[in-house]
């Protein structure tokens, strides 16, 4: 949330509707409309990952004691990513 | 991938902090371990904003794995050579434990509802770190401001195909003093066995100001030891302008500017000589306590010449290091900017 707010400070982009009020609020309609659209593409893409990777079977998904007590039992070392979703 | 358990964490929301420390600016990282809890090593390094991958490669990653499980072979026998890898105390055991941070998340991720917004980020901790030194009204250590120093800092450029392999060295740096060379493959380095850029990034960030470091390094078949004599302030070499934790820094420091060092044309066009402070404002927040600089008069393409007096040249990153040491929340620092060949006298509050 906080990374995407950085991302939305972009330089300049309040001066162009600077007096112009109807493209002033076009121009944040616009924003809000993006900004929902980014974070449902998020929320897709954090919905979609776990999905996938279950799916794969290879990783343990987001849960760590699952994977001490495998390492324990199969005494192999413990891989572990921490990957943000993009 | 087989030879490993491996395990997938998606988010900082609980994380062990006693087991999990890393550079947290990283949007992948990698920590090798056994089932005792023990750090084999770290995998994950980065020093761009835009190219995430610049520092890290397939190669490099598989290399790594290939020598943590040469550990995982060798483990516990050599448990003493990893005691330095291990993680150091923490103050809170918990994301959720930080002043900033406690009550705003859960321990896991709401998947029937708000998912992204339950995301802890790792980034959020070292945010939190550095705002309870400014809640505390505190000097800001310099390895809290310059976190996981890469190996450029000393001069040094690894190969991020490799493990730990010298690509660079910066004639008259810290690297070059030690003795290293093109093609150096670093083997340990205060003892701890090196399995990538990021084990030594770990090293440099738990080494002391000033400090002497112990490195065997690979050249050709002979092993050679070689001792990196690092300065009091060698940290502050940095470059943290591309980590995402840096934006809070310039809202604590530089009120939402971002700053940038002039360029031999500015400078010239300014008539200023190549060892004073010229810094470009590229970018004037516009909102809450990002604008305060805006609020306070400053415009973008402004040049700043002077701060507090200081008139030496400075990098941004060096800059953010002077005022938070040294400036605590409420202070109002005299700022000197060129703005259309004119000296004009701002006063820039700290936050």
């Amino acid at each position: 949330m906080k990374t995407s707010a950085r991302a939305a400070a972009v330089p300049g982009a309040r001066n162009s509707f600077r007096g112009n009020p109807l493209a002033l609020c076009a121009g944040i309609l616009l924003l809000v409309s993006v900004s929902l659209q980014a974070a449902e593409d998020r929320k897709e893409r954090v919905l979609n990952d776990r999905k996938e990777v279950e799916a794969a079977g290879r990783w343990i998904y987001n849960d760590l004691p699952k994977g001490f007590a495998e390492a324990a039992r199969t005494r192999k070392p413990l891989l572990v990513v921490i990957r943000c979703i993009p | 991938m087989d030879k490993f358990v491996c395990v997938r964490l998606i988010q900082a929301n609980a994380l062990d902090l006693t087991l999990f420390q890393f550079d947290y600016d990283l949007t992948f990282v990698a920590l090798f371990m056994n089932a005792d809890r023990t750090i084999y090593g770290r995998f994950g390094s980065r020093s761009d904003r835009k190219d995430a991958a610049r520092d890290i490669s397939m190669e490099g990653f598989g290399k790594a794995m290939a020598a943590a499980l040469d550990l995982h072979k060798h483990y516990p026998a050599n448990k003493a050579s990893l005691q330095a890898k291990q993680p150091r105390p923490a103050r809170f055991k918990a994301p959720e434990e930080f002043p900033s941070l406690a009550g705003k998340y859960k321990p896991a991720l709401d998947y029937e509802g708000k998912v992204v917004q339950s995301c802890l980020h790792c980034h959020q901790l070292r945010d939190a770190e550095r705002r309870l030194f400014r809640v505390e009204r505190k000097p800001m250590p310099d390895e809290v401001l310059y976190p996981y120093p890469m190996p450029d800092t000393l001069g040094l450029s690894l190969d991020p195909k490799e493990r730990a392999q010298v690509k660079s060295v910066v004639p008259g740096s810290a690297g070059q003093r030690a003795g290293f060379k093109v093609g150096d493959e670093l083997l340990t380095l205060q003892g701890q066995p090196v399995i990538s850029i990021a084990d030594v990034q770990w090293a440099l960030h738990n080494a002391g100001e000033p400090a002497t470091l112990h490195a065997q390094a690979l050249r050709g078949r002979k092993r050679i030891n070689l001792t990196l004599e690092l300065a009091k302030d060698w940290r502050r070499h940095s470059d943290i302008s591309w980590r995402t934790t840096t934006w809070d820094l310039r809202r604590m420091a530089a009120g939402g500017l971002v700053l940038e060092d002039a360029t031999a044309e500015e400078r010239r066009q300014a008539m200023l000589p190549v060892d004073a402070l010229a810094l470009c404002v590229k970018h004037v927040g516009e909102y809450g306590e990002h604008a305060v600089a805006k609020r306070a008069g400053f415009k973008k393409d402004d040049l700043v010449v002077s701060v507090d007096g200081q008139t030496r040249r400075l990098t941004e990153s060096e800059l953010f290091g002077y005022l938070l040491r040294n400036k605590m929340p409420g202070e109002k620092i005299p700022v000197t900017v060129l703005r259309g060949g004119e000296r004009v006298n701002l006063e820039l509050p700290m936050q």
